[in-house]
């Protein structure tokens, strides 16, 4: 390999020490003149450089298109890979979110009639506002036409529910009757259209004129709830109007009984009749004109409110006891 | 037996031979290697260039859902209404505890001859019961009645609590405590 180098590398140039340190030779008083032998590099012939050069020209050329290939190309699509791969992969998931929402909008567009009825029917049985007295005189009918007296009926609004936006109307009840009509009654409470909780209750008898009476109190809630959604195009709609836990439900719903003012007698609401073809449609057929009965601006007034002495006063806390 | 270097070849041809080598070796080399970055280079290159292509057809499916949703803005609304009133009645539902059955399952485990004066819950679950009875018998058959296993098991047990006879009328004063299964009276 010596050969490969420059002959001229090889020479030596021979330096005067004193010209380099004289001061130090002069210090030690010195005045010998010493040479040192220096190689000489300064000189390497452009022929050489462009023999080795062009000898490896190829490989040189390789390595430096391996360096652009992999600074350019390579290591930047190397680092972009995994953030490209998270985005389509969270583009791709909110596309199928979106596309699952566009079934399913078009799905309640397509039966927006029975969407709409129920709409009425279940802000039938879970309303917006309090309505007291419409929940009273409901109660009262309830009560009556289990063939329970009733005594008092006293309400208080109450605490928030667990739903967000859940309020409750709390309701005492003292009435007397049979034990049938005590049933009676826990069902009517159970099967009402405009939903009555029954928290706690209790009986004793009592022997009034011969007759051996069922006197109980009641603590009731009725809730209601105010709902404002608003529509967030990237949210998904949960709601299916066509799985058999929405339908058994609404089934239900469409199957409590109203008891509004001024009906004396208790009917139940909108029939409820299966789709002839249930592959057709998924949904419970509800008639068009579902019963909404008119409210009046006056209630009729409250009977009998006084209080029988067998009846301990039921106390209407914001507390639950159960 | 000896061996003897019979390479005639003077110093500079071996210097030569050694460079072609050298030079053949590392062109070889830096070809291969060349190829090899080539092509991981095309790979990635075209990878990335795939999912930004993906990427954008995503988009414009996106956008495109995006304003079939906003159109239908109304229907979503009332949807959500519906979901939200919808989900706290079955809430509602789900939770309600029906008395009346109670009521019936516990009536007909009263015996006849055996009356019940008084019903009261204590706390969640158990009912402070109190009456008259024609005799022992009958208490004792009410608390077995009570306590028998049915289906379904909507009493969890019946504990006397007190008894007194009546002297003037060989009758029986009891009170029980029951206590009953909440679960069991929720969803029917």
């Amino acid at each position: 390999m010596e050969d490969l180098l420059p002959q001229e590398s090889q020479e030596s140039t021979e330096i005067p020490v004193e010209d380099l340190n004289s001061s130090s030779n002069l210090a030690l008083g010195d005045k010998t003149s010493r040479k040192i032998k220096m190689p000489n590099v300064s000189f390497i012939p452009k022929e050489k450089i462009l023999g080795i050069l062009i000898n490896f020209l190829v490989p040189l050329l390789c390595l430096i298109g391996c360096g652009i290939a992999f600074f350019v190309f390579l290591y930047p699509a190397y680092q972009e890979i995994p953030s490209l791969e998270s985005t389509l992969s969270t583009k791709t998931a909110l596309s199928s979110q979106l596309n699952r929402k566009v079934s399913v909008l078009k799905e309640l567009v397509d039966f927006s009639s029975q969407v709409e009825a129920y709409v009425q029917v279940t802000e039938k049985a879970l309303i917006s506002e309090p309505k007291v007295p419409e929940l009273l005189a409901q109660i009262d009918n309830m009560s009556r036409e289990s063939g329970m007296d009733v005594f008092s009926l006293n309400y208080s609004q109450s605490t928030s529910g667990d739903a967000p936006g859940m309020r409750f109307v709390d309701v005492a009840l003292a009435s007397s009757g049979s034990f049938e009509s005590l049933v009676l009654f826990l069902k009517s409470v159970e099967n009402a259209s405009r939903l009555v909780v029954l928290k706690d209750f209790r009986y004793s008898y009592s022997d009034r004129e011969g007759t051996r009476l069922v006197s109980a109190s009641f603590q009731l809630q009725s809730p209601y709830l105010l709902v404002s959604s608003t529509a967030v195009t990237d949210e998904p709609i949960e709601l299916s109007i066509s799985s058999p836990e929405f339908l058994s439900d609404m089934e239900k719903i469409l199957n409590l009984r109203q008891y509004g003012i001024g009906e004396s007698s208790a009917v139940p609401s909108a029939p409820v009749s299966l789709p002839e073809s249930a592959s057709q449609s998924p949904l419970i057929s509800v008639p068009e004109t579902v019963p909404n009965p008119d409210l009046p601006s006056e209630l009729p007034p409250m009977t009998p409110t006084e209080i029988s002495p067998d009846l301990e006063p039921v106390p209407v806390s914001q507390e639950n006891p159960l | 037996m000896s061996s003897y270097d019979i390479n005639l070849l003077t110093r500079e041809e071996k210097q030569e031979q050694v460079k072609t080598k050298l030079v053949k070796l590392s062109s070889v080399l830096s070809v291969f290697l060349l190829i090899l970055v080539g092509c991981l280079s095309f790979y990635y290159f075209s990878k990335a260039q795939n999912l930004k292509k993906s990427i954008k057809e995503e988009d414009i499916k996106i956008t495109s859902m995006r304003n079939s949703i906003q159109e239908m803005s109304d229907v979503e609304v009332s949807a959500r209404n519906l979901f939200q009133r919808y989900t706290a009645i079955e809430g509602i539902f789900a939770e309600r505890i029906y008395y009346s059955f109670l009521l019936e399952h516990f009536n007909s485990k009263i015996p006849i001859g055996v009356t019940v004066n008084s019903f009261n819950f204590r706390g969640q679950s158990e009912i402070d019961i109190s009456g008259d009875a024609e005799n022992y018998l009958l208490v004792s058959q009410f608390l077995r009645n009570l306590n028998e296993v049915a289906d379904p098991q909507v009493f969890t047990s019946a504990d006397l609590t007190s008894v007194t006879l009546n002297a003037s009328d060989r009758s029986v004063k009891y009170a029980i405590v029951v206590s009953f299964d909440v679960e069991s009276l929720k969803g029917r």
